[in-house]
């Protein structure tokens, strides 16, 4: 192993070479008592560690320390210092020394100590710098590949869309020449197959827009504001029972309902949330729809909740998944998606949505806007994460609602 | 409306998305000649002529043209691309080119009017609102608008344009 000594005084240097000799003759010892020869033998010799005196005839103070770590900044440095220069040595160490020996209290065990231990330390180091570059290289190498994977995705949900609709105005435009053309020649039966047909189509043709829409979600850009989530809900039972009106609806909005969030977006929130109660909520008498919130563990959490037809919590993951359904197309319309935009929505903003319910006994909807906060011991505070499905009665229990 | 004069270059490669829009334009008594290019080749043929037999005043019979962005060979975007070439090269008084296509996404509706497009509608999938917009389309562009005064015009071809 070899020790680069930069040292200008021969008396502090015969010092270092004999406690060297005496309990570390491994040690090979190399000298030079200015910085100008040191980075020399730095350049040309192969040096394993670093002894640096940072008083020196070309060079002062801190100035050397940096002047050997830029020229060789994968070598360990030791500083010698002069007695009482603790100071000046502990912000070498700052610095990226990696430790100081005080030339006064220089024992061989001592120096034969820290210069291993220097260099052992340096290497750790080292490793663990290479070790991040690579784990650096990696995550930008995931990124890259993400972003092409969404860009795919994206390339196909457009392309899907495109060429999907194609064909339905096809079928659109043709079922509706041929009932034109044919009105007087077609049975009522006849008739009501190309009707279907025209239904199918509008389906279709809804899908595919709820389809893009999801899937341009996730790239709209966030515009957070205040907003008050009884006025918002307010305004869309309203519009429910305007195009309704034979539905009477008991609708409770708890006061106070300030948050903030993406006006447009938390709308589409609000908006598939209450229609979703709305409709399950045919089949009732009094039909009840509330709309609330509460404070867990410093995290305000809103829901919805309707005594409608509810839902099976066997079912509960498959609520939020696109395109998947709860209920026959025959009791309940709908084409599944509102909930996946739903939650789409609710993680743009950080936030998490779950669901608890009971056929024939409603259901609830929870959701938060933010992310949660963070407990002291960093981990997530509280309520399961999106789409987990608190047990049932669980939350009710526990923070009576309103 | 008397539009019998008229000309309309339908770029379109979907035979079923043709005959929707013959029936669109008949059901409504509009009376125009129709044209159809099947892909952007073509319709660059009809634009500035073939090769051989180049066109002085490209689309000087044409009167507009609809433009689906999804073609074969040349799409509609590149198709948009030379023809914004050729308006800057003195070609000024080539048709309107009003995209009617089935996206709407909204890279696709900047970039059309990047390059020149003077109108973008997307088309619906529901019949009725089809023949719709196709009526209120060609009655708009062929009867109610007027197209800017005729200037003194130079030759050349579209393939030099593209370079």
């Amino acid at each position: 192993m070899h020790v680069l000594l930069i040292e200008d005084r021969a008396g502090d240097a015969r010092l270092v070479a004999e406690a060297l000799a005496e309990c570390a003759p491994q040690l090979a010892l190399h000298w030079s008592c200015d910085l100008g020869d040191g980075l020399a033998q730095l350049a040309q010799a192969p040096v394993d560690v670093v002894l640096l005196d940072l008083s020196l005839p070309d060079s002062e103070g801190l100035a050397t320390f940096r002047a050997v770590q830029a020229a060789a900044p994968r070598r360990p440095i030791v500083i010698l210092s002069g007695c009482g220069d603790d100071e000046l040595a502990l912000a070498a160490v700052q610095e990226g020394a990696q430790d100081f020996l005080p030339k006064c209290d220089l024992s061989g065990s001592l120096l034969s100590r820290v210069l291993h231990y220097a260099i052992e330390r340096k290497r750790a180091a080292e490793q663990i710098l290479t070790l991040n570059i690579e784990l650096e290289t990696r995550v930008r190498e995931r990124t890259r590949d993400l972003i092409e994977a969404n860009r795919e995705l994206e390339a196909f949900a457009y392309t899907v869309a495109h060429d999907l609709r194609r064909p339905l105005r096809a079928m659109d435009g043709f079922s509706d020449l041929l009932i034109k053309d044919a009105a007087d020649r077609l049975s009522a039966p006849q008739r009501d197959y190309l009707e279907r047909i025209r239904r199918a189509c509008d389906q279709m043709s809804r899908l595919i827009d709820a389809l893009l829409e999801l899937t341009r979600l996730p790239y709209v850009p966030l515009r957070q504001v205040p907003l008050d989530l009884g006025a918002l809900g307010q305004e869309i039972l309203d519009e429910l029972a305007r195009r309704t009106p034979d539905r009477h609806v008991e609708r409770r909005l708890a006061e106070n309902l300030a948050t903030i969030g993406d006006a447009a977006l938390v709308r589409i929130v609000l908006e598939n949330l209450l229609s979703n109660a709305w409709k399950f909520t045919r089949c009732r008498q009094c039909a009840r729809i509330m709309v609330g919130s509460y404070y867990d563990l410093g995290e305000e959490v809103f829901f919805v909740r309707d005594n409608g037809a509810g839902f099976d919590m066997t079912y509960a993951d498959k609520l939020f998944a696109p395109f998947e359904r709860l209920h026959r197309e025959s009791d309940f319309e709908g084409l599944g998606v509102g909930l996946a935009t739903v939650q789409r929505v609710v993680k743009r903003h950080g936030g998490r949505v779950w669901a608890e319910g009971a056929v024939d006994e409603g259901a609830t909807f929870y959701f938060t806007l933010a992310p949660p906060p963070q407990t002291p011991t960093g981990g997530a505070a509280g309520l399961p994460p999106a789409t987990e499905i608190a047990p049932h009665g669980y939350l009710a229990q526990n923070h009576p609602a309103g | 409306m008397d539009i019998s004069h008229k000309t309309i270059l339908l770029a379109e490669d979907d035979p079923n998305d043709e005959e929707l829009f013959r029936q669109a334009i008949a059901q409504a008594n509009i009376n125009c000649r129709v044209e159809v290019a099947r892909d952007g080749e073509e319709l660059m043929r009809y634009l500035f002529g073939t090769a051989d037999q180049r066109r002085v005043e490209p689309g000087a019979d044409i009167d507009l043209v609809l433009l689906d962005l999804k073609m074969p060979k040349l799409n509609g975007l590149q198709v948009l691309t030379v023809m914004h070439n050729a308006h800057g090269a003195g070609h000024e008084h080539a048709p309107p080119i009003v995209v009617f296509t089935s996206s709407d996404a909204e890279q696709d509706v900047s970039t059309a009017y990047d390059l020149g497009a003077v109108s973008y509608v997307a088309k619906p999938v529901t019949h009725g609102r089809f023949v719709e917009t196709v009526q209120q389309l060609v009655i708009y562009w062929l009867g109610v608008n007027r197209r800017a005064p005729r200037r003194r015009q130079r030759g050349a071809s579209w393939a030099s344009t593209t370079s």
